[in-house]
């Protein structure tokens, strides 16, 4: 089932939580919806599934308009970040409780309902534990449950609030990559929200970045990664160094250096702003000040398999740079050393405020 | 790696003791607090206790007996129970909806509403009781009207029933709100879109979740019911036989110098409480079980 959101704006009180938001899901997708806490990604999320009212716009599941249909009605199955399993039941009795409610002309029998939540526990590898209660569960057992308990009604839309939120990163990893190959074998149209953007790079096909109530951008994880559309998703994927300069003639102007500026948001000059990612940065012993940014070595920190170099450039701002370990070890910075560092793929960003 | 191991996951005990260990008072001062607190509990709850049932019992059983069974202090026993049983089901009711609506739902005048429900207790149960003399007595607001269509409240059990659901209006509504409030709406939220309605949502999900709490509250509001003495007294006109309620006639019994009737009477008094207070520590532990179980 397709999703439609059109137009939609949504105040709490004083606090706008979306203004004039519109968003297509096609059929069968795995959307991640990314921001900050506050960005309105849950709001929106609570509005698809009829949990929470729109002031104005329009949701269509289907091409149809949502509002006409009450929440329970709507066929969306809804995964919370705390679970809300219902803890005076049984992992079975909470994986049967949408087909049990429903009513009398269209409940399946108790053998079909018996097999088909035991076809479900199988799925998400927890048929052993059917008879636990939630509060003997541990995190992941419980999200797994929660899941398993959405599907049971056979959702055409599949939504997940922080579904991983609570869990701790080992677990989390496992959970995310079960979800991808899950929703491979399923194909039911999800959304799912998320502030972590490694998970939404990692799991979803398309990737909604949101901001303040507004969608920044939309796109597939290697656009929204590669060509962020403006300095708040560039800065939101991933960690990113800034070189302030300016642009004259299409040539760009970093301390000394001059590219040219290519990527340019906009073609006017001016004072710009350059985004390089970290690991977009090459650092060299030897280099002139026309080709190179003269820096200074603050600190060198191993992390895992990368090697974080923490440097002050000629302009005075602060890099951080990630090398992998061969070139690290190749090079081995000492700390307080001076170096030549040399910006690959960088994003220009005209000043859009006047001050 | 390994030691960190060790203290926090594979030998929680051992973590654990060590703590108190820390944090515990040395002995002496534990002696004297344990002590101060044994002496203290003996003198103001357990002497007065023991004075009661000693007292109704100073005649031997065969008067404790007669006492019981003499025919006004049973009758003040039939009406004790009526009362309890009109009362309890009906607070049981408008606690469960009262406290449903504050706590899962919200409505301009809400803090409102919660303080309302909250006024039987802060007022004395004498004012309770007058304020339904007032209103429904013979020079009363609706006097006049009840006289002329030969309906009796005031000095009547009616009267008593009322001014007894009015002072135990908040027992149940007060234990429900703030266990309501404190597990959120989230499981509503998930039966809403399993597909559930709203009967359904709150008979299979949000009743069961606070099922204890309630029996809690049912508890507390009959002791209430049944011990009530300031607002009944006012409206029960203290007929023998007829409106005496037992706390009624254990003072009659009392002012009239019959001391081992008037001490028998309030001995079953004292055992309903014994039992309310045995039922209530359960629940009590049920209760904390319940909370270290779910998160």
């Amino acid at each position: 089932m397709s999703i439609e959101i059109e137009n939609v704006s949504k105040r709490f009180g004083a606090f706008a939580a979306l203004e004039d938001v519109s968003l297509s899901v096609p059929s069968g997708e795995l959307v991640a919806l990314l921001g900050p806490s506050g960005s309105g990604k849950t709001t929106l999320l609570r509005i698809i599934a009829g949990l929470e009212s729109v002031d104005e716009g329009k949701v269509l599941l289907n091409g149809e308009d949502a509002s006409l249909h009450d929440p329970r009605h709507r066929k969306v199955g809804f995964v919370f970040q705390h679970y809300a399993l219902f803890r005076h039941m049984t992992v079975f009795d909470n994986v049967a409780f949408g087909l049990s409610v429903k009513p009398k002309r269209t409940r399946p029998g108790k053998e079909v309902i018996r097999s088909k939540v035991f076809d479900l526990l199988k799925l998400i590898q927890m048929e052993h534990l059917w008879d636990r209660y939630p509060s003997q569960l541990s995190g992941g057992q419980r999200q797994r449950v929660a899941l398993a308990r959405a599907l049971a009604v056979e959702p055409q839309v599949l939504l997940l609030d922080e579904p991983f939120g609570a869990l701790d990163a080992k677990v989390r990893q496992e959970l995310r990559r079960w979800l991808r190959q899950l929703h491979d074998e399923i194909h039911v149209t999800s959304v799912f929200v998320t502030h972590d953007q490694e998970e939404a790079l990692e799991v979803a096909d398309r990737i909604v970045v949101m901001n303040r109530g507004k969608v920044e951008q939309e796109g597939t994880p290697s656009e929204v990664y590669d060509h962020p559309a403006n300095p708040f998703v560039f800065d939101f994927l991933g960690k990113v160094n800034l070189f302030h300069g300016r642009i004259d003639n299409g040539v760009a102007q970093l301390g000394g250096v001059r590219l040219p500026a290519s990527g340019s948001s906009s073609g006017t000059d001016g004072s710009a702003v350059g985004y390089v990612r970290s690991h977009d940065i090459d650092i060299s012993r030897h280099g002139s000040g026309s080709d190179a940014i003269a820096a200074q070595v603050r600190g060198v920190l191993r992390v895992g398999p990368l090697v974080r170099v923490d440097l002050l450039h000629a302009g005075g701002e602060q890099l951080e740079v990630d090398l992998s370990r061969d070139a690290a070890d190749r090079l081995a910075l000492q700390v307080g050393e001076q170096v030549f560092v040399r910006p690959r793929n960088v994003r220009f960003f005209v000043n859009d405020y006047q001050i | 790696m390994r030691s960190n191991d060790m203290n926090s996951s594979h030998y929680p005990g051992v973590f654990r003791v060590q703590k108190a260990g820390a944090l515990a008072e040395p002995l002496p001062v534990r002696l004297l607090l344990v002590a101060g607190t044994v002496l203290f509990l003996t003198l103001f709850l357990l002497l007065p206790l023991g004075a009661l049932f000693s007292e109704a019992l100073s005649k031997g059983w065969q008067e404790y007996r007669a006492a019981l069974l003499e025919p006004d202090a049973l009758s003040a026993m039939r009406l004790t129970l009526v009362t309890a049983v009109i009362c309890v089901p009906f607070n049981l009711f408008f606690g469960i909806v009262a406290s449903w609506c504050t706590a899962k739902f919200t409505f301009p005048g809400k803090s409102l509403l919660v303080t309302l429900i909250d006024l039987p207790f802060s007022v004395s149960p004498v004012v309770s009781g007058l304020v339904y003399v007032l209103v429904f007595g013979q020079q009363g607001w609706l006097g006049p009207w009840l006289q002329a269509h030969d309906i009796k409240i005031i000095f009547a059990v009616p009267g008593i029933v009322l001014a007894t659901v009015f002072v135990t209006f908040p027992s149940v509504a007060r234990e429900l709100i703030p266990l309501m409030e404190a597990q959120g709406r989230e499981e509503e939220e998930a039966a809403l879109t399993l597909g559930a309605g709203g009967l359904q949502t709150f008979f299979r999900v949000t009743l069961p979740n606070v099922k204890w709490g309630l029996l809690y509250g049912v508890i507390l509001c009959n002791a209430r019911a049944m011990g009530e003495f300031g607002a009944v007294s006012v409206v029960s006109g203290h007929v023998r036989g007829a409106t005496n309620t037992v706390p009624l006639q254990v003072e009659i019994l009392y002012n009239e110098y019959n001391f081992v009737a008037a001490f028998a009477v309030a001995s079953v008094l004292a055992l309903l409480a014994l039992v309310s207070l045995a039922l209530k520590t359960f629940t009590e532990w049920k209760m904390r079980q319940l909370q270290k179980a779910g998160a």
